[in-house]
């Protein structure tokens, strides 16, 4: 079944062609939920709503772009629509000031998957989703800052202090592994 | 560079990276997406009640507001009305002067009595336009007054033209006398000691009906009272007594009263609420569909315009918002024949070459009956468009109609479930999509009637039609027969 014949059947409210769009995106989808939620569980009900819309407006994808792209904006939107429901708090997250090799990029390589979201997710909430946002989802600083209703001064000084740590993080995970 | 190396490494795995949400989440997915397309079914009801509730309270209010409010007294102008009265005087003045002057000129006498007597008329006329006709003692008086001046102007001769009053008078002083109560007209009409009581000029009678002609202070002005024992007591004045025989009718039951009319068409505005129990049918369910529980409760709200087309005819139409759910509850028992084929191996005692194995299939057939539990509701919401004719009749206070209707069916959305009668399994469907789908209806009205404006209606009626599966998510086509029973208020716009 190609992508238009999915969109054409989800449109008609064919089951059939729901479960496959579902069964296609939901794993990739359930690793967006996850790097905006503390648990699986909070993951799942993003999840769950993300699809909801996406069933309800599939008719609206002018198939202009790619479906993976559309179906993830509309999750993320749903994340940042909870998220921007709760205060945030930007912990302060200690970071050592030392000067990391070029070589991250080849340690993240080494990296699981589940490790690196494992990293992410411990991240504290405030620098997590400027992290997701900027790094992952592409958004710019005045993006984030306009979707967080923070400063974007403030968006760039978390997203600098969570790369920090994460490259701690990282390398510190390897020298484990080694 | 390097750095964003590192954040392409992260985005560019955790991107490729999936992870398996939990097995049932998509069904409660459609399940939420299912209780939510409910209540969005249900939001038009709410609203339409409302909107029922808000309209009735505003018809009670209009009906209550136009009860209580006395008919107002047509302010005249004061101005206007003594100068028509004045030039009308002048003219009289003129026309008396003439007639005088022609039939005895020598009445010297008789002539200073009329100039006396119409200068009377004059100031006792424009005292009473001045008055603006307020109140009904004002009327009273002024009726009294014109009496008096009657008498007064036929001893004197003058002629009767000199009270042809503008139609501007007459109107007020009909809508003045009208505004009083039915006390002070039977006290003015039937109390034999009142000295002004009018002379009564013909009488016509029928059933519970009566009408009486009365003469007044003008020739040219009659009063005619119309009783009726179930309507009261009516009051008008009419210029001409043909006038009055030919406008006020005589009436023996109320319903004549409305379609008798033949200026004032009214039109009946029905606010009816449908309760009822539906029964369906799948088509070619045949008998496996008989221990299914057939029957559910079903309800519609809706608006009825009716017109009269002729004495007996109405001609109608509205809007009803329906949900019809129909209820497949209970066990479909499945007779299946099926073929079964069985390898066996027989062996045959061979003297030389020993036991000699074959095989051989065995082939029955097998009547196999299976029974299946299925609790669900296949739901369609929409919005229905009678068309039809009405055939009434009334007795005292009570209408009654027989209603034949066709149904014009616009089905907004539908959702439920389909049966496999073969498998024996069921499959989901839900659907958006707008058609439209015919019906009939016939149902038979009886309405109460609290008064000139309101009715209250109770309606059985039975609804027919069928709903295409083709045309909806449903693969089964479904025969719906409802059977409701409404009730609801009926106003009357005249």
């Amino acid at each position: 079944m190609t992508e238009k014949d999915l969109i054409i059947g989800c449109t008609k409210e064919d089951q059939v062609c729901q479960r496959e769009l579902y069964k296609k995106y939901a794993g990739k989808m359930m690793v967006v939920c996850m790097r905006y939620s503390n648990n699986r569980m909070e993951a799942e009900d993003l999840l769950q709503d993300g699809f909801i819309k996406i069933f309800d407006n599939i008719a609206k994808f002018k198939q202009e772009g790619s479906l993976e792209g559309w179906i993830r904006r509309i999750i993320v939107n749903i994340a940042l629509n909870k998220i921007r429901a709760t205060k945030m708090l930007f912990e302060d997250i200690s970071t050592k000031a030392e000067v990391f090799s070029n070589d991250d990029a080849t340690i993240v390589d080494k990296l699981s998957e589940q490790d690196l979201l494992n990293i992410i997710n411990k991240l504290p909430n405030g620098y997590k989703y400027v992290f997701n946002m900027y790094a992952i989802e592409g958004y710019s600083h005045k993006e984030i800052a306009d979707n967080l209703g923070i400063e974007e001064a403030s968006s760039r000084s978390q997203y600098a202090k969570a790369k920090k740590y994460l490259q701690q993080k990282v390398q510190h995970l390897e020298k484990v592994k080694i | 560079m390097t750095n964003h190396n590192f954040e392409n490494k992260i985005s560019e795995k955790l991107n490729q990276f999936e992870i398996e949400p939990s097995e049932g989440l998509l069904d409660l997915i459609f399940e939420k997406r299912a209780a939510k397309s409910k209540s969005a079914i249900k939001l038009p009801f709410a609203k339409l009640a409302i909107f029922a509730v808000v309209a009735t309270l505003i018809s009670i209010g209009i009906f209550h507001y136009l009860n209580n409010q006395k008919p107002e007294i047509a302010k005249i102008d004061n101005l206007n009305s003594e100068t028509v009265i004045s030039e009308k005087m002048n003219k009289t003045e003129n026309k008396t002067s003439l007639a005088d002057n022609k039939t005895d000129a020598n009445s010297s006498n008789s002539e200073t009595l009329k100039s006396k007597a119409d200068t009377k008329v004059k100031s006792n006329l424009k005292v009473d336009n001045t008055s603006t006709f307020t109140n009904k003692t004002k009327n009273e008086n002024m009726f009294k007054l014109v009496q008096t001046n009657l008498n007064k102007t036929t001893k004197s001769g003058a002629s009767s033209q000199v009270f042809n009053i503008s139609k501007k008078e007459k109107i007020s002083e009909t809508n003045s006398l009208t505004s009083e109560n039915s006390e002070n007209l039977e006290a003015r009409y039937f109390d034999i000691f009142n000295k002004n009581r009018p002379v009564l000029e013909s009488e016509q009678h029928k059933g519970k009906s009566h009408l009486y002609i009365y003469q007044t202070a003008s020739d040219n002005y009659v009063s005619s009272l119309n009783i009726n024992t179930l309507t009261g007591l009516k009051h008008k004045m009419f210029p001409t007594k043909e006038l009055a025989l030919s406008k006020v009718e005589l009436v023996e039951n109320l319903h004549k009263l409305d379609y008798n009319k033949p200026t004032k068409k009214p039109i009946f505005i029905d606010f009816l609420f449908s309760p009822g129990l539906s029964f369906f049918k799948p088509k070619d369910a045949g008998n496996n569909f008989q221990n299914i529980n057939k029957s559910r409760y079903n309800q519609q709200f809706g608006v009825r315009i009716s017109v009269p087309i002729s004495k007996r005819i109405n001609v109608f139409s509205g809007v009803n918002m329906a949900q019809q759910e129909n209820l497949y509850k209970g066990i479909i028992t499945e007779n299946i024949k099926y073929t079964s084929i069985r390898k066996l191996t027989g062996y045959i005692n061979d003297p030389v070459r020993g036991v000699i194995p074959f095989s051989y299939q065995d082939t029955s057939y097998v009547n196999k009956t299976t029974s299946t539990k299925y609790n669900f509701t296949n739901a369609y919401k929409l919005l229905q468009i009678p068309l039809g004719l009405s055939y009434n009749f009334g007795f005292k206070k009570f209408d009654f109609a027989v209603n034949a209707s066709s149904l014009i069916n616009i089905y907004t959305n539908s959702q439920g479930h389909n049966i496999d009668f073969e498998k024996q399994q069921t499959s989901s469907f839900k659907s958006n999509k707008k058609n439209i789908g015919l019906g009939a209806c016939i149902s038979f009205m009886t309405a109460y009637r609290f008064n000139n404006r309101f009715k209250f209606i109770v309606e059985p009626s039975f609804n027919f039609y069928k709903i295409k599966a083709q045309n909806y998510a449903n693969q089964m086509s479904e025969s719906v027969l409802n059977n409701f029973l409404t009730v609801g208020l009926r106003y009357n716009l005249f």
